[in-house]
């Protein structure tokens, strides 16, 4: 896929720490990424292959709020913010309404999630 | 954003809304220019308020104005559009019993309605609320156009989406 970079990384290889700037967004094409809280360092989530982490930092330009770490070997496709920004730029102005929205609408479930 | 547990409707804590207090600030920035960034970052304003400050600012679309307790969507009906609260507040429940209030910036029926589910809540206008409509017809005939990455982790966010609304729903597409 245009725009995208394929990377490895090690079993216990940290992808990103929280607190740190958001640069890039990820696919998990193999492999298992956990997802640490930044402030507990409990792991809240096990990603697997074909889901994708990471975009509402780099969608919003802000920093990651958790930490993530290759559980075991993993393959990934990496988009950056800038690559992320132009892809939507060529898309239509709903495509950029829909992919902010539902970003929006994922912020809001889970604060429900939250609260319940 | 302010997030607050809520478990009584008559509450008036609120679930979930967007903290608009420096809406003003960025006002007649465009959104993908580096003037953007940085009074976003001089404001430390936080993910979900820098998307629908973006969203308002590209956002061309039909707005709806609701009547208090007027239903918005109701849970299990079908999709027809997509809703976007942009003044007022409403009142999410489902048949679990759980309800929340949710304000500016609350999204309802979108992921579901792109998946083809039903409504995961209902949905009801607290006093005036004016909502912008996502024209959910426009969406799915631009889709297989719109780039495959984009689509992947759009799927992705919207199978969170549907996951964490405990919605007894399955994904049909």
């Amino acid at each position: 896929m245009s725009g995208f970079t394929a990377v490895t990384f090690k079993a216990g290889e940290v992808l990103f720490a929280a607190g740190d700037a958001a640069h890039e967004l990820f696919i998990l094409q193999s492999g298992d990424i956990e997802l640490l809280d930044g402030k507990s360092g409990q792991v809240f989530a096990t990603l697997v292959a074909g889901e994708s982490f990471g975009e509402q930092a780099v969608l919003a330009g802000g920093v990651r709020s958790a930490t993530a770490v290759a559980k075991g070997d993993c393959a990934c496709l990496t988009l950056t913010a800038a690559g992320l920004n132009a892809i939507l730029k060529k898309e239509s102005p709903i495509s950029n309404l829909l992919f902010q929205a539902l970003h929006l609408q994922l912020f809001m479930q889970n604060a429900l999630s939250q609260a319940r | 954003m302010r997030e607050v547990c809520v478990n009584d409707q008559q509450s008036a804590g609120v679930a979930f809304e967007i903290d608009d207090t420096y809406f003003a600030d960025v006002t007649g920035i465009n959104p993908d220019s580096t003037a953007w960034f940085s009074v976003c970052e001089r404001l430390n304003l936080p993910s979900a308020e820098r998307i629908f400050f973006a969203l308002c600012r590209s956002m061309a679309l039909n707005s709806h104005v609701f009547k208090p307790g007027e239903v918005i969507a109701a849970e299990g009906a079908e999709v027809h559009e997509s809703h976007i609260v942009m003044n007022g507040y409403v009142t999410v429940t489902q048949a679990s019993g759980k309800s929340f209030r949710v304000g500016m910036g609350g999204v309802f029926g979108l992921a579901e309605g792109v998946m083809d589910l039903p409504h995961a809540y209902t949905v009801t206008a607290q006093g005036m609320v004016t909502t912008s409509v996502m024209p959910l017809s426009r969406v799915h005939r631009e889709m297989p156009r719109i780039h495959k990455g984009l689509q992947g982790i759009e799927r992705c966010t919207m199978m969170r989406i549907i996951s964490g609304s405990g919605a007894n729903i399955v994904d049909k597409s």
